[in-house]
């Protein structure tokens, strides 16, 4: 659903940023424009029915035709999905910290960690609409409960990734518990909570949709259901594509903010 | 500080055969005395700077800082530790790096010259602002020397710290750590396998051997400073330090 853009964004030296940038920005829009430009021929070529897979074209047209339509359904999503990730975010960032702290939860704490994470999401989606209606809190539970492990799992390898030579530094002055995670656990925990995030930032929306699927009245997920039950492909195609690109920016928005944050990298 | 070990011995029995890492080892510092251990690897010289250090516990014995524990001196920002690993934080800057034992521990304050006092005497006035990560490794070992003296520690209890470094970068900075030493008046343990190093900057030389670590000799280096480590009297000494560190004795015999 999402394209992992990721080799676009490692240069490292200002002055070749730009050189690369367009370099980069070249390649993908080759590649993704010679793709487009096969799905059309071939679906043109044999004459494949617009019901089993629409050409870029007709889905251009949709997207174009309703682009209003298109935008408000998005914006649903796209609000969904970042309420989700800001419940994975804090409730995965809190119970890691927590479980630094007490150490003699950690087990326990990661062992219902992993059962919440295996347990199937689409199941549970229907659940949550009965219990919490058509509107968008079940969604943003779902993508919490979808974002928050990764998180979780990311930030406490983060914060005990401190190397022993800070750790014998810190012990030899003394400093607490707090001061050690202060001023060394958690700037060390920061880049590994940047890595959890360009995975969860992109999968919210998977979240958001999915959930939605399960019965909503607005969003994504929910043209997606309908393009099914009156056949219109086009429709769901153009749900899909608003997806990805609201995928690729936050992914971008994430790569942006870490730039800034993690400056000392 | 008075640093007195009594007895003191180190056995690892985490691991799956127990480790003797330090035998049965007796040893008095005076206060203000600048002490170098040597020896090979695994002579359980950097054990015996842990023991002292608090970083763990002797098996057996008595270590006294100043007629307290070392954990009692550890709690009271005594102990400036310093190793081979800078160990700076690469977010903050030389300053704030500088000025850490003043922002944590707080309620243990020692009188200490302010970061910027400090980084002046190591050489560092123009980084203050500049990031760890954008320093050579002689820059950063300044960093770590400067925060060790910002503890205003009166024990400083140093790891091989310049071992990584250059030759003439390592000279430089045990140089400034002697010139330091003398405004500070500090007790110094030292541990090094570098003997023109050991007889460069010490009072007195422990002279450590392997399994189980003990003291094969203790060498008092009797020459002013600065001294020359290619001066005849130097170079006397260096050759007594490694006789004693073959096991040889005066005649060139292998005691073993």
């Amino acid at each position: 659903m999402t394209l992992d853009i990721s080799g676009l964004f490692k240069m490292a030296t200002p002055g070749s940023q730009r050189a690369a940038l367009r370099r980069d920005g070249l390649s993908v829009l080759l590649i993704v424009g010679t793709a487009l430009v096969l799905w059309e021929i071939i679906v043109r070529v044999r004459n494949v029915p617009v019901y089993l897979i629409p050409a870029p074209s007709v889905i251009a047209v949709t997207l174009w035709q309703q682009a209003g339509y298109y935008l408000s359904q998005s914006l649903v999503t796209l609000g969904e999905a970042a309420g989700g990730l800001v419940l994975g975010l804090t409730v995965g960032i809190l119970v890691a910290v927590l479980v630094t702290f007490w150490r003699q939860m950690e087990r326990g704490v990661l062992a219902l960690a992993i059962l919440i994470k295996t347990t199937p999401l689409a199941a549970i989606a229907p659940l949550l609409v009965i219990w919490f209606g058509f509107g968008p809190l079940p969604k943003v539970i779902v993508t919490g409960l979808m974002t928050f492990f990764p998180v979780l799992i990311n930030v406490h390898s983060g914060l005990h990734a401190v190397d022993g030579a800070t750790l014998a530094l810190f012990h030899s002055l003394n400093a607490s518990r707090q001061e050690l995670f202060r001023y060394a656990q958690w700037p060390t925990a920061l880049p590994y909570l940047f890595d959890a995030l360009k995975v969860v930032a992109p999968l919210s929306l998977v979240g958001a949709v999915v959930a939605e699927w399960a019965g909503a009245s607005a969003g994504l997920g929910r043209v997606m259901w309908l393009a099914y039950a009156n056949f219109t492909m086009p429709a769901l195609f153009a749900a899909i594509f608003c997806s990805a690109v609201m995928g690729i920016g936050l992914y971008w928005a994430v790569i942006v903010l870490e730039k800034q944050v993690i400056f000392w990298k | 500080m008075k640093v007195l070990l009594e007895n003191v011995s180190k056995t690892f029995t985490d691991e799956a055969s127990p480790l003797a890492a330090l035998g049965a080892t007796s040893l008095h510092i005076a206060s203000g005395e600048f002490v170098c251990l040597i020896g090979p690897s695994g002579c359980g010289k950097s054990t015996l700077l842990r023991l002292l250090a608090d970083q763990i516990a002797p098996t057996t014995g008595n270590i006294q800082l100043d007629n307290h524990p070392p954990a009692a001196a550890r709690a009271r920002k005594e102990i400036a530790w310093m190793a081979q690993n800078p160990a700076l934080l690469p977010w903050q800057t030389v300053w704030d790096n500088v000025a850490l034992p003043l922002r944590v521990n707080r309620q243990h304050h020692r009188p200490a010259p302010p970061p910027g006092e400090l980084l002046a005497m190591v050489g560092l006035s123009d980084f203050t602002q500049a990031r760890p990560p954008k320093l050579s490794g002689g820059m950063q070992q300044r960093v770590a020397l400067a925060r060790a003296l910002a503890t205003g520690a009166p024990l400083w209890l140093m790891d091989e710290p310049f071992a990584a470094l250059d030759e003439l970068t390592r000279e430089t900075l045990t140089d400034e750590v002697l010139r330091l030493w003398m405004q500070f008046h500090p007790t110094v343990v030292w541990v090094t396998h570098n003997i023109a190093e050991a007889v460069r900057l010490a009072d007195r030389v422990v002279v450590m051997t392997e399994r189980p670590g003990h003291i094969r000799g203790i060498v008092a280096i009797a020459l002013p400073r600065p001294r020359d480590a290619t001066a005849p009297e130097s170079v006397a000494y260096i050759r007594e330090l490694r006789r004693l560190l073959r096991g040889e004795d005066e005649a060139g015999r292998n005691r073993k």
